[in-house]
């Protein structure tokens, strides 16, 4: 999303489009960049700073989805849930690490020993579910195929224009 | 008949825009109400939260410039509700690593947090008398 406001990629939404035509095609290309930031991040212990910066990702990822939880089925409800886990998991380190940041030079070691092991806990716990969940053969397909059916338009001609201006919309990459 | 026009993008934008202003002003009336206790806090962020998304989603559908100048001042607002935020979430964690409830972290951080609410509360009445909130509104629907 950054790259739409920093000028690089033009805004995925079409404000003529309909609600639905324009959700099934922003909301693919928005997926597949969460995926590649999320896989980005690689194995092993990240830094703190790149968690951070993905936590906010998620939030985005997740409140623009949820902007059009009416306008999908249940599929995409179940979609919502799996970002779930990923968001609590990089908001508890979130959490240890400011509460570390605000004990300072407090000699308050058994605390900041219970943080430091929140903080390795969770990124784990997240590192996991990015791994079982996200990155399994399919799911990118997944998303994107569920992202990209939006329900009918009711465009007026009983066919819906969506696919339509789907089949001339450059299809994402998976 | 006709069948109904589709929604557009930008008629479900702002109208989308509209309904999340108005519950970020409920959430406010709430929290001051409050003393922005906890609860009234995370609610008042999750509002922040949902509208701020709506408007940087769709900030190219707004007139110029408005989307990012309303995002800018709830941001002001929502770095007083993280501070606020902050503390019961730090408390809540010493409780959890076995801090006594008497140690002086604990009225450090009561301290600090009751500074803050009454920041964020002062922050939330200066507002409502300047009623910019109303302002916004009209400037999300406009044109």
């Amino acid at each position: 999303m950054a790259r739409y406001r920093e000028g690089k990629m033009k805004s995925p939404w079409r404000g003529k489009l309909s609600v639905e035509e324009s959700a099934a095609v922003a909301l693919p290309e928005l997926a597949l960049a969460y995926f590649a930031a999320g896989s980005a991040l690689g194995e092993g212990a990240q830094k703190p700073e790149e968690l951070h910066k993905f936590r906010l990702k998620t939030k985005h990822f997740r409140y623009t989805l949820e902007l059009f939880e009416e306008t999908y089925g249940p599929a995409f409800g179940t979609l919502l849930k799996r970002l779930k886990p990923v968001q609590d998991a990089l908001g508890e380190i979130n959490d240890a690490a400011t509460a570390l940041a605000w004990l300072g030079r407090d000699d308050s070691t058994e605390v900041k020993a219970f943080l430091t092991t929140r903080i390795a806990d969770q990124s784990a716990r997240f590192e996991k579910h990015w791994k079982d969940i996200f990155d399994k053969p399919g799911a990118r397909k997944h998303w994107v195929t569920v992202l990209g059916k939006a329900a009918a338009s009711g465009s007026g001609d009983g066919k819906g224009s969506r696919d339509r201006r789907l089949s001339r919309a450059p299809a994402p990459r998976v | 008949m006709s069948a109904p026009k589709p929604l557009t993008l930008k008629r479900f934008a702002r109208a989308k825009s509209a309904h999340l202003i108005a519950k970020v002003e409920e959430r406010m009336a709430a929290a001051a109400d409050r003393g922005a206790d906890e609860e009234s806090v995370h609610d008042l962020r999750t509002s922040i939260r949902r509208l701020s998304e709506c408007l940087r989603a769709f900030e190219a559908l707004y007139p110029l410039g408005e989307a990012g100048r309303l995002r800018r001042k709830l941001r002001k607002l929502m770095q007083l509700a993280a501070e606020v935020r902050n503390r019961d979430i730090a408390g809540e964690l010493f409780v959890k690593a076995g801090l006594a409830s008497d140690d002086t972290l604990f009225v450090r951080l009561n301290a600090e947090k009751h500074e803050w609410q009454s920041a964020l509360t002062d922050k939330i009445v200066a507002w409502t008398e300047k009623e910019r909130a109303k302002q916004w509104r009209g400037i999300v629907k406009a044109k």
